[in-house]
């Protein structure tokens, strides 16, 4: 007889992959996009129109902030929309978690089939539409693929990079920490997920996923707790700085780290989000049930889409975001680049397999098992389940 | 009969027939006397159970076993083994025999038993109750087990076929031990022994302990799968994990086999995660670590840690008190230190009573409340859920009360000194039942406290959840007046609580944490008047409000609750007070974490802070000027974290067994390294982060400056690291909205510390007065002592707060051209004097 714990491991093996994506493969009850104002923003849309596929129920969200900037693409966003949908809602970011998931799941049909497009999806919509769809598939059955299209070309260039960075080392007030992209950080963080009972006193420990405004980290990190800024590099502290797949963005590795100051940092892939959730429950294994652990996401998409999935397993972790308090959209991405897929199909599934882990598998030889159906034994990846 | 795998298992035609009525000819067999059947139960591979009715129409369980199967054909052995286990964890037999199926000649042995009313087999308890499955029911499932295996093993047995379907569970019946009368608790109880026999003769591959790491493993993924678990819960959980091997464990050297084993582990692991392990809670690893009070987790060890500040007795006086400090000035040790509970949990040694004066119940705001609250914005949001912030909260402290209770109850003087016993804990769970509707959790024993405890946090939960989505409480709140009613009742039923008051202790209730519109909705439960309890709450400086406009305050604040700034009490102490509670800090810390050297050998005398002064002050001096207990305490502006990080800098390279003084520009490099740090962090404070940083560092330029280049009348180096401000009302009246939030900041986030306002030069106002934190000062290789204060109007103070750099510089200017601090220029127009 083996008790053994199902390990994370194990659950993110089994989760589907990030794929090339050539063709969407299928229609689909709902599409979920965001109105950014990236070329990318409509590429999905685009595609679904070309391809002759049909949604039945578009939810587009609506930032709040950087009206300016969003607002450029949003008419080319619906129009392209309505060529492929008969319906059109609108979700914006206003309101209470809970108003949020109220909001979109009342425009979900019953057993939906979705099509989650976060090109153009900040991290905080990634995360909170996620949760919303965990949640739903607690009633009812979810399929869910998520598509993504990268940019073409990526800001700043690797020279502006260096100069933005340099610059950043001094300490005077009126050079920011930032590779421009956005500005500084608000005074009140947004709690995505609230993190379990924490009645008693712990200590907190922190996983940064960073992202180029190091002042929006920094700011993050003391809302948690000043030290964590005081004794950099704090042990209760994990950074973790994104590897971009494609070769000639590599550099951009090097200058996140360079502009958060984090020369120790993890390295995780920005696509292949299985790297970052990896790196995500080791950071919770280190706080042996005796801290609070926050993750504080900046980084990428699908880095973003990681978290949503390690917050699904573990109720107790918390995700803080703090908004910049100014954005530079000119200096943001242009064009497409390669698009993914990532078909999670029932939610269901990828939901208890989530939860299950930190759970106990119980197995026993066959010819060891006792002969009463009162004994319930835990399929084995040695039987091949 | 046929056989399956080698063992021999009941065909279907018999069970067939077996399951039906028509079997019993008349309804009715013999087995000694005469039983009738009344319903037909179950079946396994090896029997059948029916459920049957004595003479006097007493009901029993008939198991009926096919004579093959029966070892030795011997239909005496399991009645007589049985004969010798307790009731309740066994069942009585009350008869055995053979029995013969006329129609088919099929003879079986036939045991009948006492029949378990209300039971359901352990299989469904796990699968049905699911909801009502937690660690203490698995903690005390467990302590049952233990019992039966305790019992089993003094007669040297084995049940042997111990799986989900013969343990039965059922509500406890009066006279047992876990009976209690209020609270529905449950009854282990083994049933089908026909295969028990010697523990050297057992056949099966699963032993009795391998069956109940089967129960255990399934319980635990029950509670696993709960979204609102404790980190308590969280570590018993991971206990249980690690535990698992030395249950399935073959070699017996090393496998847990014994009923007296497994109560010991429970038990070990239930405290263990209680109350932390050996691992990184109870030990000091080194001094320096959990710099902060949140992150020490042991309650213990912040008791060893603990050094008494000056304003200790005024934090423990009888008053209801607000704390205010920078955050690191000890507000919380403070507060953990007067919790009743904290020192209760240390069994074995008395509580301090006369110093605690007050019985401390602890809740801290940076633990749950800030997480729960952070949507609650806006006024309107609040407003929309009032009542159940209200209810949260008062939930979150009863959850303490009760939790300090079971401490209390744990003590050997629980009735002598605190006067609670089996009666009072029992008046108050039931008092609170009415209140917290919410079921405790499958219990096996009678503890009415943490039953209690049990459906507090399940209601905590609830209100969580509804405190997330807005959904109505379907049964009626807790309302404002919860916590006094509670506290009056404590009274009456221990009266240690009226010698010593209940101190509800709030810390860290700032605006950083909860919003102003939430302290407003909780301000008539903080600041209540109640002979029964009062509050003391920590605040960073400016981080509570005052102006409740709801009329329901109680209490007059200006003239009943005390005020005590942390950061003011160090700067205005003598600095002698400051040297012995800066050396008894580190003291102890050496101490916890076993090191062989003192502050005195390690870090030595200092010179004066004139001295100090002097070495700075002088052209092309070397070597060091910060350096000595004395200097490192004169760091300090009540930020006793900054401390512990000094002393952590400065004995980096020293270890266990150091006894050496530290050189001085040893001492002296790590005390500038931590200043700029200390300093640079306050760039990444929010709001307002760089703008704070700028005028910490404009002010700390200046009093270098003026260090270097200026001499007062008595040719003394200048040290100026205060700005005081006459006419405290005007500086109210005159600042901006923009300049009233910044300088609010800066004091909020300990930029500057405001001492308590000192009279005017010119008597008839009060002064504003800022000291600089001394721990930004040595980065400008500035003095740590003061030989006078930058003075300025109101108008001065605007334009400081404005342009601090312009204003200082031409403060500077002026101020090095005398040998007298220059009055502030607009002051003629104010006082009408030339």
């Amino acid at each position: 007889m083996r008790v053994t714990e199902v390990r994370a491991e194990h659950v993110i093996a089994d989760l589907p992959d990030v794929v090339p994506l050539a063709t969407l493969p299928d229609d689909y009850d709902t599409l979920i996009c965001a109105a950014g104002f990236e070329d990318r923003a409509v590429h999905p849309a685009t595609l679904l129109r070309t391809q002759g596929l049909h949604v039945g129920t578009a939810i587009v969200l609506d930032y709040r902030t950087n009206l300016a900037d969003n607002s450029g693409r949003r008419d080319e966003l619906l129009g392209q929309l309505r060529s492929v949908t008969g319906q059109v809602h609108v979700v914006d970011e206003e309101g209470s978690e809970a108003e949020f998931d109220r909001a979109l799941r009342a425009h979900l049909p019953p057993s939906p089939k979705i099509l989650f497009d976060i090109s153009a999806a900040s991290g905080a919509f990634i995360l909170r539409v996620l949760r919303a769809l965990f949640a739903h598939a607690g009633a009812e059955q979810v399929n869910l693929t998520i598509v993504y299209a990268a940019a073409g070309e990526y800001s700043p260039t690797e020279e502006e990079a260096a100069v933005l960075s340099e610059a950043s080392k001094e300490t005077s007030q009126e050079k920011p920490a930032t590779l421009g992209l956005d500005f500084d950080a608000d005074a009140v963080p947004q709690i995505i997920a609230a993190g379990g009972v924490h009645l008693d006193a712990v200590a907190e420990r922190a996983v940064v996923i960073c992202g180029f405004n190091a002042d929006r980290v920094r700011a993050s990190l003391d809302k948690l707790d000043t030290s964590f800024n005081l004794d950099a590099p704090h042990p209760n502290v994990m950074y973790i700085a994104g590897v971009p797949p494609r070769t000639q963005d590599q550099w951009r590795y090097r200058a996140m780290k360079e502009i958060n100051d984090i020369p120790d940092a993890f390295q995780a892939s920005t696509l292949y989000f299985a790297e970052t959730f990896r790196l995500l429950e080791q950071a919770y294994a280190q706080g042996n049930h005796r801290s609070r652990l926050t993750v504080v996401p900046f980084g990428s998409k699908m880095q973003s889409v990681a978290v949503a999935l390690f917050s699904e397993a573990r109720p107790d972790v918390r995700v803080q975001l703090l908004s910049p308090v100014r954005y530079e959209g000119k200096s943001y991405s242009r064009g497409v680049g390669e698009s993914f897929l990532l078909e999670f199909g029932d939610l269901q599934l990828i939901r208890a397999r989530l939860r299950s882990i930190g759970s106990l598998m119980i197995t026993e030889k066959e010819h060891l098992r006792p002969r009463t159906s009162a004994v319930v034994l835990s399929p084995s990846r040695e039987d091949g389940c | 009969m046929s056989s399956a795998q080698g063992h021999p298992v009941l065909d279907a035609a018999l069970i067939a027939t077996m399951i039906d009525a028509s079997a019993f000819d008349g309804g009715t067999f013999l087995a000694g006397r005469e039983y009738r059947v009344v319903s037909f139960v179950a079946h396994g591979e090896t029997g059948f159970v029916w459920r049957v009715e004595n003479q006097y129409g007493q009901e029993r369980a008939a198991k009926f076993t096919p004579i093959e199967f029966v070892a030795d054909g011997d239909v005496t052995r399991e009645f007589q083994l049985r004969q010798s286990l307790p009731s309740p964890l066994f069942t009585r037999a009350e008869d055995v025999a053979e029995w013969t199926h006329q129609p088919s000649g099929q003879t079986f042995m036939v045991i009948v038993e006492e029949w378990v009313p209300g039971a359901q087999t352990l299989e469904s308890f796990i699968r049905t109750a699911a909801d009502t499955i937690d660690v203490r029911t698995i903690v005390e499932f467990t302590r049952h087990f233990a019992s039966a295996m305790e019992a089993l093993e003094a007669k040297d047995l084995a049940h042997d076929d111990l799986h989900a379907r013969n343990i039965l569970v059922r509500p406890s019946d009066p006279g047992e031990a876990g009976y209690a009368s209020n609270v529905p608790t449950l009854q282990l109880v083994m049933v089908d022994t026909g295969s028990l026999k010697p523990l050297t003769a057992t056949r099966k591959s699963w032993s009795d302990y391998h069956h109940i790491a089967h129960h255990l493993a399934h319980m635990h993924n029950q509670v696993h799968s709960r979204r609102n678990l404790t980190p308590t819960d969280r570590a018993f959980l991971a206990e249980l994990k690690s535990f698992m091997p030395y249950l399935t464990e073959e070699d017996a050297n090393r496998a847990v086999r014994t009923g007296a084993a497994l109560r010991d582990w429970v038990d070990e692991a239930n405290t263990r995660a209680e109350f932390g392990g050996d691992e990184n809670t109870r030990e000091l690893n080194n001094p320096f670590e959990f710099i902060s009070a949140e992150q020490i987790s042991s309650d213990g060890l912040l008791l060893d840690l603990f050094a008494r500040t000056t304003w200790l007795e005024q934090a423990t006086s009888n008053d209801p008190l607000l704390l205010t400090g920078p955050r690191g000035c000890g507000k919380s040790m403070v507060l953990r230190y007067m919790s009743l509970r904290a020192h209760a949990e240390r069994a074995d040694t008395p509580v301090p009573l006369d110093v605690l004066n007050v019985a401390g119940i602890y809740v801290s705001c940076t633990a749950d409340f800030q997480n729960r609250f952070a949507e609650f914005q806006t006024e309107e949001r609040v407003e929309a859920h009032r009542a159940e912030i209200i209810h949260y909260f008062n939930l979150v402290y009863l959850r303490e009360a009760v939790a300090t209770l079971i401490a209390i109850q744990a003590r050997q003087d629980s009735l002598k000194v605190f006067g609670l016993g089996v009666s009072q804990a029992t008046a108050v769970m039931e008092y609170i039942a009415h209140f917290v509707q919410e079921p405790a959790g499958a219990t096996f024993e009678n503890t009415p406290l943490r039953s209690t405890a049990s459906s507090v946090e399940r209601a905590i939960f609830e209100s969580q959840q509804r405190l997330h989505t807005g959904a109505a409480a379907p049964y009626t709140l807790t309302p404002l007046s919860f916590l006094g009613d509670l506290t009056t009742l404590l009274v009456k039923l221990m009266p240690f609580f009226g010698s010593h008051r209940i101190a509800f202790l709030l810390d860290d209730f700032s605006l950083h944490r909860l919003s102003e519109h939430v302290q407003r909705a909780l301000l008539p439960i903080v600041w209540e008047r109640r002979s029964s309890h009062l509050f003391k709450v920590s605040s960073e400086k400016h981080g509570t409000v005052d102006d409740f406009r709801g009329g329901e305050l109680t209490i007059d604040l200006a003239r009943e609750r005390i005020e005590v700034d942390c950061g003011s009490e160090f700067l205005t102490a003598q600095r002698g007070h400051n040297v012995e509670f800066a050396t008894e800090l580190l003291r102890h810390r050496l101490r916890a974490a076993n090191w062989m050297g003192t502050p005195e050998e390690l870090i030595g005398d200092s010179p004066t802070l004139t001295d100090v002064a002097e070495t700075l002050a002088a052209k092309g001096q070397s070597g060091g000027a910060y350096f000595g207990m004395g200097t490192i305490a004169s760091l300090c502006s009540g930020d006793i974290s900054t401390l512990l990080l000094v002393y952590r800098h400065v004995l980096a390279s020293s270890d266990k067994t150091s006894r050496r003084l530290i050189p001085a520009n040893q001492q002296h490099e790590a005390i500038v390294d931590v200043s700029r740090k200390m300093l640079r962090v306050v760039m990444h404070h929010r709001p307002l982060g760089k703008e704070l940083h700028g005028h910490g560092e404009a002010f700390g330029a200046f009093a270098r400056r003026l260090l270097q280049d200026g001499t007062d009348n008595r040719g003394r180096p200048l040290q100026v690291p205060r700005i005081e401000v006459d006419n405290e009302s005007a500086v109210e009246v005159q600042l901006t909205d923009q300049q009233r939030a910044l300088s609010r900041e800066l004091l909020r986030r300990a930029v500057f510390i405001a001492i308590d306002p000192g009279r005017s030069r010119h008597g008839m106002v009060t002064t504003v007065r800022w000291h600089l934190r001394r721990i930004y000062l040595p980065v400008f290789q500035a003095g740590l002592g003061k030989t006078e204060a930058l003075k300025t109007n109101p108008a001065g103070f605007a334009t400081f707060l404005d342009s601090p750099r312009a204003f200082l510089d031409d403060y500077a200017t002026r101020r090095l051209k005398t040998t007298h601090a220059p009055e502030p220029a607009e002051q003629l127009d104010i006082w009408g004097q030339p």
